[in-house]
């Protein structure tokens, strides 16, 4: 008996205890791969080849670094080994994000070797490199303290350990004084008392430096600066040299974070002090500080001058030894003048420069590459006709339309480069896209076959699927279509940020692995495929073996569903075989469809079927594509087709804007093999797919209305079930809530007490 | 028989007492809570009333805005990024600079990036000292001058939201009582998922942008002006400059982001599409 009385309120508690809790529903965030076909931000991985002067298609759309290296490569300027490592450096810094603590491995070191000092505090002083600024810059922060004050606090506590000892006073006196001088970094004012006049020479030189230090780390920087002053002019000081550098630092400090009155003389006077340290033999151990410190200061001072300068050096063919840098400031600058909004956004094709002065040969070419303002056009012929090189021969092809005057010369001159050369690839393919666009078909045809046959190893990937988007627009019939509509892409990327970095092998899960070296339909292939060719043609491509398995399952089920959706059974039966083979699973529906001869039920038919089948769709997929079977449901709703519920005008717009990305939309999408009346044909069959609205909508429409007539179909209430379930987990818009409730309805009116029916405890409005 | 039944009578009793008991308590319990919530809420949505209804992102990027009028926008800065990595949480400070206006409403965003799982080496622990130590990190944002809200951007796995529900809940206790919380929340979190539901947050911002393959749907849904059924998502939405969305349903606050440093131009147009 008690334990049925603890039985019975155990079940109470664990009821009370079920409604209390509520139910968490699992999902995970949605990350998905992307296939990236062609590389618009960046060129290819590995950026090593682009770096060693495998340039594949340069595109205007490229970041201004790369477009940089570009020019030089096509100019016949290649790069060392040292100066390839700088560029690579460059890049993964930008696109990884990279951030190097290298201020804060340095605290580490100075705590690990002041350690070794005796008599100190047990615990170490917390270090913290960055300063927040005062107000009214309040939310601003700087990294105060940087590496080499570290470095230099090691290498100095090294010294006089030797000298004086580990355990003496002289040592311990020093360490205390350094740590009031790192306390700057962080906050406050922090400043060691200064020796007396008798203390010993090298201790009081010491006690000037770390008073001087902490002056500048604390932010007073007059202080500082009259104090390296007073040290630079001490004859006997071992901090002389450094001392008149760190004038000169001060004074940029200074002018960074000083009052914006004081910067421009603040500047000057950097400038000043840095040009005649580069020129006192005496302070050479200086020079390579002072020579970087300097271009900070005139990057700033100068801006413009110090553009071009960079530009002429930049361009140079000889060996530079601060590219890295140079190259950051340079593109650091040039994205402030010309600005970094899209292409039909940006400021100027052109680039400011002082007065007196010309451009620069790359920053002109840069800026005119990247522009589409029609004046560039133009330019672009100009210094092509000046200077007769290959990056304004590239420009000058990549910009004009197919019409224009110069746009034979320019192709000539275009077939006059080797495929040696490094601006082969971009040549070949911004020449034939112009005999593509003029409809020379069967010109551009031979062209670009020779060039994937004969040529295949001057083109990347990415390059190689620019060169099949062309091929495809001049295909001659169906399987020369589909030949070229496949794709392999050159990687595969979260790209949740737009930066484009391909996943790493680190990262190489299953689902990478899988797709490792298949093919693809890309964006332009997908979009000619679902909108620009009827059923008629459609329904040829499951005969085909030009495609994969992976891609031929996919149009077959696509065109077979589009069949049905269309009202074409012949078709769709016709269809039956191909898809049972290429998706056995659906094998007892499709001979059910494919046995049923009445119309309407030949049409539930197959309407149970995609019931059944979230995953059909009449639409093929573009790159990865839905990643579960075909008859399991997708997390993110990807069911009973969603593309149809999302041509809202933003939708477009949106699209239209992915195509347009670097230049390669083209105003003619449509394959020459593609008639006139085939192209009215697809137009009118996609307006009739468009008018069913979202899938459960019109699934649940279609199963209401047959269960109306048929309601001893046993099929009925599972179909209503899933018809209510299309609701939920598929593509739904505002008419979606209406249609799951009459289907809802339906089925408990009709069949209370089926399974079904229990299964259905909802009905869902969008 | 008799016995029996007076048995099985008492025993039901005593059974629907306890089960009356429970939810009498239950009732109790939630009603207080409701009415608690409730008074907190209201505060907190007055509060939240008092924010422009656009406001800015200003992510890593020199940002200078103080040509902003302050009575139509705000600023939320990306102040810090904490990186979970191993079992540390790394904090960057924001390094560019940023200028906003005076009496110009400011919100200091926190992100917190963790590797993806398969990267093995550097998964976050999720441990009590890394939690301890991101709470820290982001809780000291709400003494800048100014700031009435702070606001933290995550990305959350399954796996990984206990971690983060605990993270919040340390985080607002931590935050001065006066500060508002907020979180930037994936589109799914806002429909159909309601882990956000017993977050101690004051408004979570669904982001309408870089949606991945859920932007089919939501775009859809938006179109249709469905809502989104997640309580703390309803008064706010974020969009980004390059994804402009036409048929935003009305909200309180539109957080927009730039993907390029602001310009005077991109701020005007921003604020000729999403000022209501």
């Amino acid at each position: 008996m008690k334990r049925n009385l603890r039985r019975t309120i155990f079940a109470m508690v664990l009821l009370v205890a079920i409604v209390v809790q509520a139910p968490l529903a699992l999902a995970c965030g949605p990350f998905a791969l992307e296939s990236i076909f062609v590389f618009t931000v960046h060129p290819e991985y590995p950026l090593e080849n682009f770096a060693r002067g495998n340039l594949g298609v340069v595109l205007p759309s490229y970041a201004r670094s790369y477009l940089f290296v570009a020019y030089r490569h096509l100019n016949g300027a290649s790069f060392t080994a040292t100066e390839q490592q700088a560029l690579v450096d460059l890049w993964r810094d930008r696109l990884d994000l990279r951030w190097t603590n290298e201020a804060e491995n340095a605290v580490d070191g100075w705590l690990e070797a002041r350690k070794k000092v005796s008599g100190l505090p047990a615990e170490a002083p917390k270090i913290d490199v960055y300063r927040p600024r005062e107000k009214p810059h309040e939310y601003d922060v700087y990294l105060n303290c940087q590496q080499d004050a570290f470095e230099n606090a090691v290498a100095t506590l090294a010294a006089r350990m030797q000298k004086f000892g580990a355990d003496s006073a002289t040592v311990k006196e020093w360490v205390d004084a350094q740590d009031q001088v790192f306390a700057n970094c962080s906050a406050g004012q922090t400043i060691p008392a200064a020796l007396p006049a008798d203390a010993d020479a090298l201790r009081r030189a010491d006690r000037d430096y770390q008073i001087a230090a902490a002056s500048f780390y604390s932010g007073s920087f007059a202080a500082a600066i009259a104090k390296f002053e007073t040290i630079a002019a001490d004859t006997n000081s071992p901090w002389r040299t450094k001392a008149q550098y760190l004038v000169a630092r001060t004074l940029l400090r200074k002018a960074s974070l000083g009052p914006e009155e004081t910067k421009q003389e603040a500047l000057k006077a950097s400038e000043e002090r840095l040009t005649k340290i580069l020129s006192d033999s005496e302070l050479k151990e200086s020079h390579a500080a002072a020579m970087r410190l300097l271009g900070l200061v005139r990057l700033r001072l100068h801006p413009e001058e110090r553009l071009h300068e960079l530009g002429v050096s930049l361009a140079r063919k000889t060996e530079q030894p601060n590219l890295k840098q140079d190259l950051w400031d340079y593109t650091i600058l040039l994205d402030g003048f010309i600005g970094d909004e899209d292409a039909h956004h940006r400021k100027s094709f052109s680039v400011p420069t002082a007065a007196g002065e010309t451009t620069d040969d790359l920053t002109d070419w840069i800026a005119t590459f990247q522009s589409e303002k029609p004046e560039a056009v133009d330019h672009s012929l100009t210094r092509w006709q000046e200077t007769s090189s290959v990056p304004w021969l590239i420009a000058a092809l990549a910009k004009v339309g197919p019409q224009h005057a110069k746009a034979a010369a320019l192709q000539q001159a275009a077939a006059n480069i080797p495929p040696t050369s490094p601006g082969f690839a971009s040549a070949s393919f911004y020449s034939v896209r112009l005999d593509v666009a003029a409809g020379r078909s069967a010109a551009a045809r031979t062209k670009i076959d020779d060039l994937l046959h004969k040529h295949a190893s001057s083109f990347n990937r990415s390059a190689l699927n620019l060169l099949q988007q062309q091929r495809v627009l001049v295909s001659q019939n169906l399987e020369d279509f589909l030949s070229h509509a496949q794709r392999t892409p050159g990687g595969l990327s979260w790209n949740d940020d737009g930066r484009e970095v391909p996943v790493d092998e680190a990262e190489a899960t299953d689902e990478l692995k899988a797709l490792q070296g298949k093919t693809l339909f890309d964006t332009d292939a997908g979009e000619i495929l679902n909108s620009k060719l009827p059923l008629a043609v459609l329904s040829q491509i499951p005969e085909s073996n030009v495609l994969p398995e992976n891609l031929r399952r996919d149009v077959t089920q696509a065109v077979w569903l589009r069949a049905v959706l269309l009202g074409d059974a012949a078709t769709a039966t016709a269809l039956a075989p191909k898809l049972k083979a290429l998706v056995p699973e659906m094998a007892p529906l499709l001979d059910n469809y494919a046995a049923t001869r009445d119309p309407a039920a030949k049409k539930f038919a197959a309407l149970y079927a995609w019931l059944k089948f979230p995953g059909l769709e009449p639409v093929v997929d573009t790159g990865i594509g839905r990643g579960q079977p075909l008859n399991e449901q997708e997390s993110y709703r990807d069911n009973w087709w969603c593309s149809a519920a999302f041509s809202t005008p933003e939708s477009r717009a949106i699209a239209e804007k992915e195509k347009t990305a670097a230049g390669l939309a083209n105003d003619n999408r449509v394959p020459a093999f593609v008639t006139t009346a085939q192209r009215a044909a697809a137009a009118k069959e996609n307006a009739t797919l468009e008018s069913f609205g979202a899938a459960p909508n019109y699934l649940c429409r279609e199963v209401v209305e047959w269960a109306t007539k048929n309601p001893s179909d046993p099929r009925v209430p599972e179909a209503l079930h899933l018809a209510v379930k299309t609701t939920r987990y598929g593509c739904t818009d505002k008419q979606t809530g209406r249609w799951s409730k009459a289907a809802y309805d339906f089925l408990h009116r009709r069949y209370p007490n089926n399974q079904w029916t229990k299964q259905t405890p909802y009905w869902f409005k969008d | 028989m008799l016995k029996n039944s007076r048995h099985s009578f008492r025993v039901t009793l005593i059974a629907l007492l306890c089960a009356f008991l429970l939810l009498a308590a239950f009732r109790f319990r939630t009603s207080s809570e409701r009415s608690h919530a409730t008074a907190k809420s209201s505060a907190s949505a007055a509060r939240l009333a008092r924010l422009p209804p656009v406001i800015l992102w200003a992510w890593e990027r020199p940002e200078k805005l103080d040509y902003l009028d302050p009575r139509k926008v705000g600023v939320a800065f990306l102040a810090k990024t904490i990186y979970l990595r191993g079992d540390a949480a790394v904090s960057r400070p924001r390094l560019q600079p940023l200028n906003v206006p005076n009496g110009a409403t400011v919100i200091a965003v926190a992100r917190i990036e963790a590797p993806r799982e398969s990267d093995r080496a550097e998964t976050p622990t999720l441990s009590q000292r890394q939690l301890k130590d991101a709470v820290t990190e982001i809780a000291e944002l709400g003494s800048l001058p100014h700031v009435v809200m702070v606001q933290v951007d995550f990305d959350a796995t399954t796996t990984q939201r206990s971690f983060y529900r605990e993270l919040l809940r340390d985080l607002r206790a931590s935050l001065p009582p006066s500060t508002l919380l907020s979180i930037t929340a994936l589109a799914s979190w806002c429909k159909g998922d309601n882990w956000l539901d017993d977050l101690p947050i004051d408004e979570a911002v669904p982001m309408l942008f870089r949606m991945g393959v859920e932007r089919k749907q939501f775009l859809s849904q938006l179109a249709a002006g469905a809502p989104f059924s997640a309580a703390p998502c309803q008064a706010s939405a974020g969009i980004s400059t390059d994804e402009p969305i036409a048929q935003l349903s009305p909200v309180q606050r539109v957080y927009v982001f730039n993907p390029k440093s602001w310009t005077p131009e991109a701020v005007n147009q921003t604020l000729e599409t999403y000022q209501k």
